[in-house]
């Protein structure tokens, strides 16, 4: 035996033991670790949240020579307790792929900007010159309203809320709408629709108090894998624990399902309403809890699919001008509504065995089961996806299983800060920070005393959302358009009419900033080269209302500068005289002759942090340009909307001591669940339970029936087209497509498709064929076996590669109530190539 | 499989030079009733050490020459017939640089 070897016996006990430790298992004694464990590495290891997914694991992050060399699972993070799954692994590899943008390019000719023209490099002033000089042209020819921004729930928190005041209070519009818009604005508009509060009551610490997990639309096992660990420890653990997992074909989530449910696309819904049924024919309504914490309401129905308005579906929608409406009802009309849904019809609507929606009806109606809903896409990018998410709120209000250990309807997110930047801060087109509203007038000057500007400043109507935004590049109303961290022209649906035309509309002037050449970035005008992750000081918001806050671990490359340095710095390009009306300057002549950058940023309190306050073990670029500690000043001054008023965020410096905490944090003190006395400090004694964010304090029980999808298979197009994500992959692919080892893990797209399906159009296994939709189509390679197993007449398409974008296929229907794309139906033909 | 052609399990016994050298951990949960035949499985993979196993959970090892060649072990693990999951815990790179990505 050499030396090398014993050293690496050595190391593989140490890790044996790390991994030990955190499943539990104690090591036979000849693998215990060797005291003193594995000297130093001269590598400094500081605590970040994972920059993928919406589940917030913590990571230990290595860096060495200036360089991020390694990511491990943070031991100390309550959330993956040292675990990382292989997207986290490669999660060191994200910021070095070899096309890193690295310098400002605009399309030019000449030596001038030309829409036509190529990319050059030019330097930050140029761009920054260009762009002010046509935000100021389109605000001076068609105001406020052609001015938009798409962002993002991968932006930090101060990246989010510094877009809102330059957006709202700045230019004064609300054209500003996040990518978390196709993700979660079902979610979002549900929780506010049923508990008047965003975001969930419990967290995940339920995973280990329920008796059954219910999987509504989620591939756990391959987009949430560290929380199906968690889920799977429990099934696994306690014999009298059960999963059922509902979804419109067969995925790895299945492997651990009792109850495991295909149903037919959109018949989410009746499912729903059975077991509402269910429980109150089977007498196991909690009468008490519903007298005291609830109320009956009947919601708006024929509300359309929010397509176009001349769309023929828009115009035979009854209900479409008033989607969310909701009315007061009884319970005997509630009962009334759900009773039309038996086991038989539902049954033979869903295509489900009448037996399996029965065992999965008594895990709700059974009083003694705790039992935590579990959903994501399925749900979220729904025609109708609202009421999908309060259909399940529904079943947990009527047995009262909600607000305490295990009884939690979960819904988790996609993107690391979908939560704490687009839901919390309010980067939607009609929210504020801390679920306050642009068209409520009182939310509207309390943002304008908090951020000390004048009354009325903040416009009232909400700006275009994200299919709007769209649209209306495309139609040449919406002219100076900025996008950060994401990907839309990939993302978003029928792109190849809807999306990709209003970049290149010769009205428009588009400018995106990135890490990455994406799709997206090419159809711009500018690119501006974006620092990424640990390469900024950050905050995320996970999805149980977890805060949490990194360093700046390394440097950006060459002149990339983070999406917060570019916002604030190009605020300085603007006076109020140039973008706010005359008549609010002449009530406010204190404000005349100041720069944006004046107003919004160093208005006292933002700027109020001296840079003595950074940690020198740290850089801080963004601080050290501005002369202050930016992000202190942005999330103590953001911190001020939620703090009393039920969002209360722990002082700033706390956060980089602990490995994020669920708010409300009052008196130091995080909150697991809220609504429930004991639990969560803003129900007092004697309340028992209380939704504290409806003025009656009781949450909505909604009945609303099973509509269909906006578009299903006929004689021409008769296959479903469902869309999604693949394990090794997040989203549109733009980090690890650039991760050599993800990128050969799954290197491009394939269409999941029923072996029988393929047979019968003479498609083997592995030949191209095209997937065609009425509105475009892409090549792509059958998969009749793998990780999916499809139903008849379903096709399973992921959308993370660029080379075949999917998106030309989709189908723009949105919820119209939240305005969130359905991903999930759509109508395709397939044909060999 | 870029890992295949550079790493042998004669190289590693042999202690010849390579490169770098990663050494991580992983839990790997499994349906109980599969956990011994999933964890002979695990146990035949290159660079891949079995260290303990209990109810539904096996603890593993993985090392090789490149954090690619782990990850797609990690991968492969994940995708046989009764685990669950696999997820990496710690990891250790012996030699001072990384591999270029």
């Amino acid at each position: 035996m050499t030396a090398a070897i014993n050293r690496r016996d050595l190391l593989k006990a140490h890790a044996a033991a790390l991994a030990a430790a955190t499943a539990g298992i104690s090591l036979p004694v000849a693998a215990q670790p060797v005291a003193g464990g594995v000297e130093a590495l001269q590598i400094k290891w500081s605590k970040a949240p994972c920059r993928f997914c919406g589940t917030g694991c913590g990571v230990m992050v290595g860096v060495k020579d200036g360089h991020v060399v390694a990511t491990h699972g943070d031991m100390q993070a309550e959330v993956n307790r040292g675990l990382n799954c292989v997207k986290g692994y490669f999660l060191s590899k994200i910021m070095y792929g070899k096309d890193r943008l690295t310098t400002p390019l605009m399309r030019k000719r000449a030596g001038v900007y030309d829409k036509d023209g190529e990319f050059e490099p030019v330097s930050w002033d140029e761009a920054f010159a260009v762009m002010a000089e046509q935000c100021k042209r389109v605000l001076r020819e068609k105001g406020p309203e052609a001015v938009g921004m798409f962002g993002s729930g991968q932006w930090t928190i101060f990246e989010g809320y510094a877009a809102t005041k330059l957006m709202r209070a700045g230019f004064r519009s609300n054209n500003l709408d996040p990518n978390a818009r196709h993700c979660m604005a079902s979610a979002a508009y549900a929780f506010m629709r049923t508990f008047g509060m965003d975001e969930p009551m419990g967290c995940y610490d339920d995973f280990e108090h329920a008796d059954a997990f219910v999987l509504w639309g989620s591939n756990m096992a391959e987009m949430h894998p560290i929380l199906w660990t968690r889920v799977a420890d429990r099934r696994l653990g306690h014999p009298n624990v059960k999963c059922a997992v509902l979804s419109t074909f067969t995925h790895r989530s299945m492997d651990l399902a009792d109850i495991p449910i295909i149903f037919k696309p959109g018949t989410d819904l009746a499912i729903l309403n059975y077991i509402a049924h269910h429980i109150i024919a089977t007498g196991r309504v909690n009468e008490a809890f519903v007298r005291d914490h609830a109320v009956f309401m009947r919601g708006q129905t024929g509300i359309g699919y929010g397509l176009r308005p001349d769309n023929p579906l828009e115009q035979n929608a009854s209900g479409a001008a008033e989607a969310g409406k909701m009315e007061p009802i009884d319970f005997e009309a509630f009962k009334a509504h759900v009773a039309q849904y038996t086991l038989e019809k539902v049954s033979e609507l869903s295509g489900v065995e009448p037996g399996f929606l029965h065992d999965l009806a008594e895990l709700y109606a059974d009083p003694d089961i705790k039992v935590m809903s579990l959903w994501t896409m399925g749900f979220n990018q729904h025609v109708r996806g609202v009421w999908a998410n309060q259909m399940v709120y529904n079943i947990h209000l009527l047995t009262g299983k909600i607000s305490e250990p295990g009884n939690s309807p979960f819904s988790l997110t996609g993107q690391p800060s979908a939560c704490g930047t687009a839901r919390e801060v309010g980067t939607f087109a009609h929210r504020l920070p801390a679920d306050m509203m642009v068209t409520n007038p009182e939310h509207r000057k309390h943002a304008e005393e908090i951020w000390k500007l004048p009354h009325g400043l903040l416009p009232e109507k909400p700006g275009f959302h994200a299919v709007e935004q769209d649209r209306m590049l495309h139609d040449g109303r919406l002219n100076f358009y900025w996008v950060q961290v994401n990907n839309n022209v990939q993302a978003a649906p029928n792109s190849s009419n809807e999306t990709y035309p209003g970049y290149r509309n010769p009205d428009n002037f588009v400018v995106v900033s990135d890490a990455y050449p994406t799709v997206t970035a090419l159809s711009a005008d500018i690119i501006l080269p974006a620092a990424m992750w640990v390469e900024k000081e950050g905050a995320y918001g996970n999805a149980e209302r977890r805060t949490h806050i990194w360093h700046q671990l390394v440097n950006a490359p060459g002149e990339a500068r983070s999406d917060v340095w570019q916002l604030v710095e190009f605020s300085r390009r603007f006076t109020t005289d140039e973008v706010w009306p005359a008549e609010i300057l002449d009530t406010n002549p204190d404000y005349r002759g100041k720069t944006l950058f004046d107003v919004l940023f160093r208005n006292g309190k933002v700027d109020r942090f001296p840079l003595s306050e950074l940690d020198p073990e740290y850089s801080n670029d963004e601080a050290n340009d501005f002369g202050f500690y930016l992000q202190k000043g942005l999330f103590e001054e953001y911190a001020e909307f939620g703090r009393g008023h039920g969002h209360d965020l722990a002082p700033y410096d706390t956060y980089h001591e602990v490995r994020g905490l669920r708010w409300p944090v009052v008196d130091g003190q995080e909150t697991k669940w809220r609504y429930r006395e004991g639990l969560d400090p803003y129900v007092k004694q004697g309340e028992g339970v209380k939704f504290y964010g409806r003025p009656d304090g009781r949450a909505v029980i909604l009945a609303v029936p099973y509509e269909p999808p906006a578009e299903s298979p006929d004689d021409e197009y008769d296959v479903w087209l469902v869309t999604g994500r693949v394990l090794e992959h997040w989203h549109s692919g733009s980090m690890t497509m650039r991760v050599p080892e993800l990128y050969k893990a799954f290197p491009g797209a394939v269409c999941f498709m029923n072996a029988d399906d393929a047979r019968r159009r003479g498609i083997n296994q592995g030949a191209e064929v095209r997937v065609a939709s009425r509105r475009g189509e892409i090549r792509v390679r059958v998969e009749t076996r793998g990780r999916n197993r499809m139903p008849q007449g379903v096709v399973f398409i992921p959308w993370f590669d660029a080379s075949r974008l999917i998106n030309k296929v989709t189908l723009d229907a949105t919820d119209p109530i939240s305005k969130q794309t359905d991903f999930k139906k759509c109508a395709v033909k397939i044909v060999p190539a | 499989m870029i890992a295949k052609s550079t790493f042998t399990r004669r190289a590693l016994l042999t202690g010849a030079p390579l490169p770098s050298h990663h050494v991580s951990s992983a839990v790997v949960v499994v349906l109980p009733p599969r956990r011994d035949d999933v964890s002979r499985q695990l146990a035949v993979m290159p660079g891949v050490d079995v260290h303990a196993s209990d109810g539904s959970r096996i603890v593993v090892t993985i090392e090789g020459p490149t954090s690619g060649f782990l990850g797609e072990t990690l991968t492969r693990m994940s995708f046989i017939e009764g685990v669950i999951s696999a997820n990496m815990v710690f990891e250790h790179i012996e030699s001072g640089k990384d591999e270029p990505s």
